[in-house]
Formats: structure tokens, C-alpha cells, sequence
């Protein structure tokens, strides 16, 4: 009954499963818990409502840029122009521009931080909101594995904006994340869509080796992988070393300029080169639904992670791999990234200290030699102003175990000796599947013959530049 | 391995001649707009790096650290080592140091993200191709709609720029060409990453963005007066002088007086001062004796150590002029004037 909609405004024939019954109960009115794999078009499922409705401004809070950025991009793509973005990037003046028009537009994006601004809350509590989207709604939970403090006010700034209906979305979400979800941002007996975390085409490889022999491996394994392919490391140092011994090869991470970092979206989206070794930095929003392989060379932090970083694989449906490289000790990295994450207890106990005898939060910075900007720093900065000291270090200390537990759980993945989509499932609280073609526990998988792609050679610049500039 | 990059860097330093703070090159390769950092740009003859490095604290102090385990660094008195110096020596080094353009302050990385974003959206446009586009850079974006409202031939333009590139490019040759062609964007081709830049040329990535900074830079300046591609810098300007600077100074050339300019503007005397300093720097004609007294102008350049800017024991020497005077001669002998 939303077709006429779809295809006039998206340009698709059909839905994907589960979207239709996603847009009916929100055309209804109703709050909404949606957890959907990446890729199985939730952008659409608060997109069209807003068609059909036409009852004022959808807002998202989405936390990260490039995904806003991308949302964007898309949107603007099918020739929908009212649709703008409050976020650090805009200058004051072009969010005042926004604010003083909000009826212009039909979506509007921000961040967390931007929807927490009381000038933005007020503006935006006397506009006719349709909806209150959350994006990546997971980061809401501390017992999610990318909890972000941010996020947890949203409750209460849906309240003051006059508590519009609201869709909660996310890719991955065990249980206790969901209820969390559900409770803080106060969601009146929402509807509940839970797609399976499965992802049959996905074939789950998991390969113990030596450190030593990992980089050999690796090397054939690339050689080998239907591709594109993306290899995901856990440091930009590692991505540049492994990019440079690896053919056809590329890095992409946090660190690059905005136009380099384009610039390797660009090739890698366009097939102009098939290997991709990244940080996590790089997926969110990227998409490409004909990566064939994902191969961590690191083993990631959580499941959770760990199953959006291999959904980058075989969105179209066919055939994918995904296979991890573990050597004993891997998980050190990790752990040392965590700690990484979290102030050390005597910097807490220095901070409140400081701060008790009238230290200022700039020069308590320089004191911890800490960068302001540093997570790190925010983080300590949010917990002197709500915790006493007592219940600071004893949160950081809770936090960092249930890290570490989750580090574990991601161990187990790889050290079972028993089906691996059985655990990824169970994970999630959902049952066994059977499938052919599952993991390497199940029954050997052979990589499809792959044909080697022949790059062209360097050509001369003023060939180059003819290319370019030509209409043929 | 020793880049020609690692060479620049060290180069610059050199030029600093132990006078100033790793933190004042820092501000330098960041192209801070502050009066102190100007004006190291200026005397240090650091102006072509002046903002062609943006870093953060962090990279830069691991910048530092990597020059002094190499041996090529003293951080105590920030002065190269005997092999540091060396490496900042040969031609090469200088001669890529002096074209990269950081005395044109932001005007050719805005008529680069101008032109590389309006090729790629007109040429995608032509051909039909979706596209991520290559610069995120909101005034650019809007830059580039407005230009392609207007009523224009532009496929008759776009041969123009295509040949105008070339032959400006054909003058410059490689590895300058290369680095420049490869980052543009076409309907087809994405435009190559300052690595994969650097694997065609056999150089490091960071020597590869220099190419392309240097190439970049002497492309603007050997297009002719009349050509096509001069519509892209628009409304931009390769002045060194400060907004601020410049407002004083139209207020000094309507025959105000220093406490006249002050009051009007409501600014700090320092401010103003910082303000005549860039105009000493920056202008052809500047009415020096208007500031200092003959006679002082003279005892200044005769005390100063012929390879120093160091401005303390001039001062100390001296006692009757203070700093602001001292940098205002200062400024025009490194221009190249003479008093005595």
C-alpha cells in the first residue's frame, strides 16, 4: 500500500524484507524499536513515513558526520532538497540560517551535542516534529559495545521537544542493550522489529596461526579472496604498513585529509583498486554492496563490532567470506586499547583533587597533559560533574571490565571448535540456523577461482589529463 | 632512507637560526594569522611553508622526536646537527622549499578545491555518472552551483582549461605535471592519493604532496594574464596582509594618525603596532622616518649581526628605541633597503 510512494520518491519497485511492516507502524503513530543488519534499508523505513504523513519535520541524531554526511548525500541524490544538518561543521551563521527555517525542510540532521544546544531544544520544540529518529541507537546503552555519553541525555531532550513519536534504530543490539534502549528514551510500548543477525551468504572462515606467519598469510589470502576486499586492522600505523605490502592495495583512516580520504572512497566505491585496509574508521556509511571479502588481520573488540565490520560483505546477496586471522596474544592490542579509552585511577583521583581546590578544567588539562579535545579528558570532565570520586573510579573500573568480558567473548569466537554462525547467533539471543556453505567448522571452504585484475599502467600525465577532460 | 620532504622540513629550521622556538615553526606550518608568527614567516624567509604543514601538537612533537633520533636535530637549542645540516643543503631541497606557495596564503588551495570539484561535477554531469564528490568543503560546493547557474559554453570552456593546464604544466614538467594531473577527479578517474602519487614517482608520500604544492603554485603563476582559468580564483586574493592590518592601513592612507587610527578602531597600541609591522613587511613604499628617527634607522642597521634578526641586543644596546621601531627597520632592510 506504499508502493506508489516508493517508487515515486525512491524510484524501487519492491521493499525489502521487513520494511514494509517497519513504515506501517510507524504511518501509525507508533513508537518504534527497530533492529536491522546494516544494509537492510532502515534509512528508508523513516524516510517514506514522512511522504505519506507529510506531518512536519522528521529530526535523526546520528552520532558520527560521515554518516550524516552520506545520509545526505543520498537523499540529495533523488533530488530532495529539503533536507539540512546541524553538526560541527556548519558555521554559526548557517545554523542560524537552518533554525529561522526549519519549515523548509522535511529531515533534519543532527549530533547528539547539536539536539543538547538549549537554542536548538527551544527552536525545535516549537516546530511540528513528525518524528524523533535515533540513529545507532545502541551507543543510548552502557552495556553497548560503542556507549557513547552523549547519548544519554536523548531521553529527556525528547521530552522537551514536546515528546514527538520516536523510532529508535540500530544494526546490532543483545537484549539487555535493547531494554536499555526502551528505557531510556522512554518509548511507549513500542512496536519491536528484530531482523535476523544472520547473514547467510556470509561464509565465517577463523584461521590460527603464528604472529609470524600472519603477514605471509595474509598476503596469500588477499591473492586468493574474491574481491573487493576489505582488510581491517586495529591501528592506522598497522593500515599503512600492511597497504604498502599488499597488492592493489590501499589504506583508509581517521588520520587522512578529508580529500585523500575521498579520494580512496572514490576508487575503492568505483572498483579503480580492490583491497581496502582500514581501522574501523572506515565502513560507516560506505556503501557497497559487491565487497566480496572481509578479512580481519586484528580481532576486533566485541561481536558486535566484529558483525557490522564482516555486514560490509556481499550486500547484494551473493557469495562472501569473512575470515579472521588470530595469533595468540592478538587480543593484547585490544586490551591495550581499551585501557587506552579510560582515564588511570590516579589521574582521577588527581583530577578531583585539583578540581576540589578550585584547579579550572583548562588548567586541569595541562596538569593530566592532556589534549582538551581527548575522549578521554571529556570523559573525566562528565564524571567530575555528576560522580563523586568513589563512584568515578569504581565506574571506570565496571566499564573496563565489561570491555574486557566482551574482548573475551570475542576470544571465544575465535577458539571454538564448534559452529561459528551457532555462536554469533546465540550472541544475539536468537537460535541455530542450518545452512550449507556455514564455516569452517561446519565443512571446508574453497575461495571461487578469481580472475586477477590487470591494472592498467602509469600512463603519461598528458594522457591522463586528456581522460579527464574528455567528453567521448 | 632521506626524503627530500624530511629535507624541507630541516631547511626551515635552519632558516630559523636558532633564534626562535619549536613552537614558532609550529605556528608557521600551521599558518597562524597572529602578528609573532607573521612575522617569523617574514624575517626566516619562511614564507613559501607558511601554512603547507597544518599538524597537530601531537604529530609535530613526534615530528621533532624523529629529527633527533636521526641524529639531525639539537631540540635544547632547536638548531640542526652537522648532518642535519647536510640534508638541508642541497639545491634540490631549496629549490622545492621556494615554490611551495605558502606566501599566497589560502589562494591556491581554494582555487584548487574550486577547480578540482567544478571538473569532476561537470564532467560527471556530462557523462552521466554518479559521483562522491572530492572536496568536502562547503563554500567551495556553493562556489561551484553558483558557477554552473550561469549561462555559460561550457564545454567550449572546459578545452580552454584543459589546454591552458597543459601548456603551463608542459613548462613546469615532471615530477611537478604528474603530481598535479594525478589528483584530478574526471568522470572516470578518481584522482590518486598522495601515495599512490608517490609509488608512480618513486618518492615518499609526503615528497609526492610538496610536488603536487610546488606544481600547483607555479601552474597559477605561469597562467597568462587573459586566461580562462583565472575565473577561479575570483574573488580571492594572494595579498600577505592581514583583513585587520589592511583596514588600519586605509585609515593611515586617509592621513589619520597613529592615535586617530587607535581611537577609531577602538584597538590595543600593540595592535596597532602589529599593524604598521605587517605594513613595513608587505608594502613597496613605507614612510619608515614617520615611526623612527633618521639617525636611529642608521645606528640599527650598522648594530645588527649581519645574519641575525634577533631583535634583544639591539634593544639592550640602544635603550632609546623600543621593539615596534626596531622591527619596523628591521622590515625594510629585509626588504632590502638601506640607510647608512
Amino acid at each position: 500500500m506504499y508502493e506508489s510512494t516508493l517508487k515515486r520518491v525512491f524510484g524501487y519497485d519492491t521493499f525489502r524484507p521487513g520494511q514494509h511492516e517497519i513504515i506501517h507502524s510507524v504511518v501509525e503513530g507508533q513508537d518504534v524499536l527497530a533492529v536491522m543488519p546494516t544494509g537492510a534499508g532502515k534509512s528508508l523505513t523513516f524516510q517514506l513515513p514522512s511522504y505519506i504523513k507529510n506531518g512536519g519535520l522528521t529530526v535523526i541524531v546520528s552520532p558520527l558526520l560521515s554518516l550524516i554526511e552520506d545520509q545526505m548525500l543520498h537523499i540529495r541524490e533523488r533530488g530532495e532538497r529539503g533536507v539540512a544538518r546541524l553538526t560541527s561543521m556548519e558555521s554559526a551563521e548557517e545554523k542560524q540560517e537552518i533554525i529561522n527555517h526549519l519549515k523548509r525542510y522535511r529531515f533534519l540532521y543532527l549530533s547528539p551535542e547539536q539536539l543538547a544546544v538549549p537554542y536548538v531544544t527551544r527552536a525545535l520544540s516549537n516546530v511540528k516534529i513528525q518524528m524523533l529518529v535515533i540513529d545507532e541507537a545502541h551507543c543510548i546503552s552502557q552495556w553497548g559495545h560503542e556507549f557513547r555519553p552523549e547519548y544519554a541525555r536523548l531521553g529527556e531532550l525528547r521530552k522537551q521537544i514536546g515528546s514527538p513519536q520516536c523510532m529508535a534504530v540500530t544494526a546490532t543490539a543483545p537484549e539487555s542493550v535493547k531494554q536499555d534502549i526502551v528505557e531510556k528514551l522512554a518509548l511507549f510500548s513500542p512496536e519491536q522489529f528484530v531482523h535476523s543477525a544472520n547473514r547467510p551468504e556470509i561464509r565465517l572462515m577463523v584461521e590460527r596461526l603464528e604472529k609470524e606467519k600472519k603477514l605471509e598469510r595474509l598476503k596469500e589470502l588477499v591473492r586468493d579472496v574474491p574481491k573487493p576486499a576489505v582488510v581491517y586492522t586495529a591501528t592506522r600505523r598497522e593500515a599503512e604498513a600492511l597497504a604498502f605490502e599488499l597488492d592493489d592495495a590501499l589504506f583508509y583512516h581517521g588520520g587522512m585529509s578529508t580529500e585523500d580520504r575521498r579520494l580512496v572512497q572514490s576508487q575503492f566505491l568505483r572498483n579503480e583498486v580492490s583491497v581496502m585496509v582500514c581501522t574501523s574508521a572506515f565502513g560507516m556509511g560506505v556503501n557497497k554492496d559487491n565487497v566480496r571479502s572481509v578479512i580481519h588481520f586484528q580481532i576486533p573488540a566485541t561481536v558486535e563490532a566484529y558483525m557490522q565490520e564482516i555486514g560490509r560483505a556481499g550486500r547484494d546477496g551473493e557469495p562472501a567470506f569473512a575470515v579472521l586471522l588470530y595469533a595468540d596474544g592478538d587480543e593484547r592490542i585490544q586490551q591495550f586499547l581499551i585501557d587506552g579509552q579510560y582515564p588511570k585511577d590516579e589521574d582521577i583521583r588527581l583530577a578531583y583533587f585539583e578540581r576540589e581546590n578550585g584547579t579550572s578544567v583548562s588548567q586541569l588539562s595541562r596538569i593530566l597533559r592532556m589534549n582538551e579535545e581527548d575522549p578521554k579528558f571529556l570523559l573525566l570532565k562528565q564524571m567530575l560533574s555528576e560522580r563523586s570520586l568513589q563512584e568515578a573510579l569504581d565506574w571506570v573500573k565496571e566499564r573496563r571490565r565489561d570491555r574486557y568480558r566482551q574482548l573475551g567473548q570475542m576470544m571465544d569466537y575465535a577458539l571454538i571448535r564448534t559452529c561459528r554462525r551457532d555462536y554469533l547467533l546465540r550472541y544475539f539471543s536468537e537460535s541455530a540456523i542450518d545452512q550449507e556453505e556455514c564455516c569452517d567448522q561446519c565443512g571446508a571452504i574453497e575461495f571461487p577461482e578469481t580472475t586477477r585484475i590487470v591494472r592498467k599502467n602509469v600512463t603519461e600525465w598528458r594522457i591522463r589529463l586528456t581522460q579527464i577532460f574528455s567528453f567521448e | 632512507m632521506v626524503h627530500l620532504a624530511d629535507g624541507v622540513l630541516l631547511l626551515a629550521i635552519k632558516r630559523l637560526n636558532g633564534e626562535r622556538s619549536e613552537r614558532s615553526l609550529f605556528h608557521v606550518l600551521n599558518g597562524k594569522r597572529s602578528a609573532t608568527t607573521l612575522q617569523d614567516a617574514f624575517f626566516y624567509e619562511l614564507e613559501p611553508v607558511f601554512g603547507q604543514f597544518p599538524q597537530t601538537t601531537y604529530a609535530y612533537e613526534s615530528l621533532l622526536k624523529g629529527l633527533e633520533k636521526r641524529g639531525w636535530l639539537n631540540r635544547k637549542q632547536f638548531k640542526l646537527t652537522e648532518a642535519g645540516d647536510m640534508l638541508a643543503s642541497p639545491e634540490a631541497v631549496e629549490d622545492l622549499f621556494n615554490r611551495l606557495g605558502g606566501e599566497r596564503r589560502d589562494f591556491n588551495a581554494t582555487t584548487w578545491k574550486r577547480l578540482s570539484l567544478f571538473v569532476q561535477t561537470f564532467m560527471s554531469k556530462e557523462h552521466e555518472r554518479t559521483f562522491y564528490p572530492v572536496q568536502a568543503d562547503r563554500p567551495a560546493e556553493q562556489w561551484v552551483k553558483r558557477l554552473l547557474q550561469l549561462d555559460r559554453d561550457w564545454k567550449v570552456l572546459m578545452q580552454s582549461f584543459h589546454h591552458e593546464i597543459e601548456i603551463a604544466l608542459e613548462k613546469i614538467g615532471d615530477p611537478y605535471a604528474t603530481a598535479v594531473v594525478y589528483r584530478f577527479t574526471g568522470a572516470f578517474e578518481t584522482g590518486l592519493t598522495y601515495e599512490q602519487i608517490a609509488s608512480l614517482l618513486d618518492v615518499d608520500a609526503e615528497t609526492a604532496r610538496l610536488y603536487f604544492l610546488a606544481g600547483w603554485n607555479e601552474l597559477l603563476i605561469a597562467l597568462p594574464e587573459d586566461a580562462k582559468l583565472r575565473g577561479f580564483t575570483y574573488g580571492l586574493s594572494t595579498e600577505r596582509m592581514t583583513y585587520s592590518a589592511r583596514e588600519s592601513y586605509e585609515l593611515f592612507l586617509k592621513g589619520y594618525s597613529f592615535q586617530q587610527v587607535q581611537s577609531q578602531r577602538r584597538l590595543r597600541t600593540s595592535t596597532i603596532e602589529d599593524h604598521v609591522v605587517e605594513m613595513a613587511m608587505y608594502l613597496d613604499i613605507f614612510p619608515l622616518d614617520q615611526f623612527v628617527p633618521a639617525e636611529e634607522i642608521v645606528t640599527i642597521e650598522r648594530l645588527r649581526h649581519p645574519n641575525s634578526w634577533a631583535l634583544k641586543p639591539i634593544f639592550e644596546e640602544m635603550g632609546n628605541v623600543s621593539y615596534f621601531q626596531i622591527r619596523l627597520v628591521f622590515a625594510r632592510l629585509k626588504r632590502g633597503e638601506t640607510f647608512v
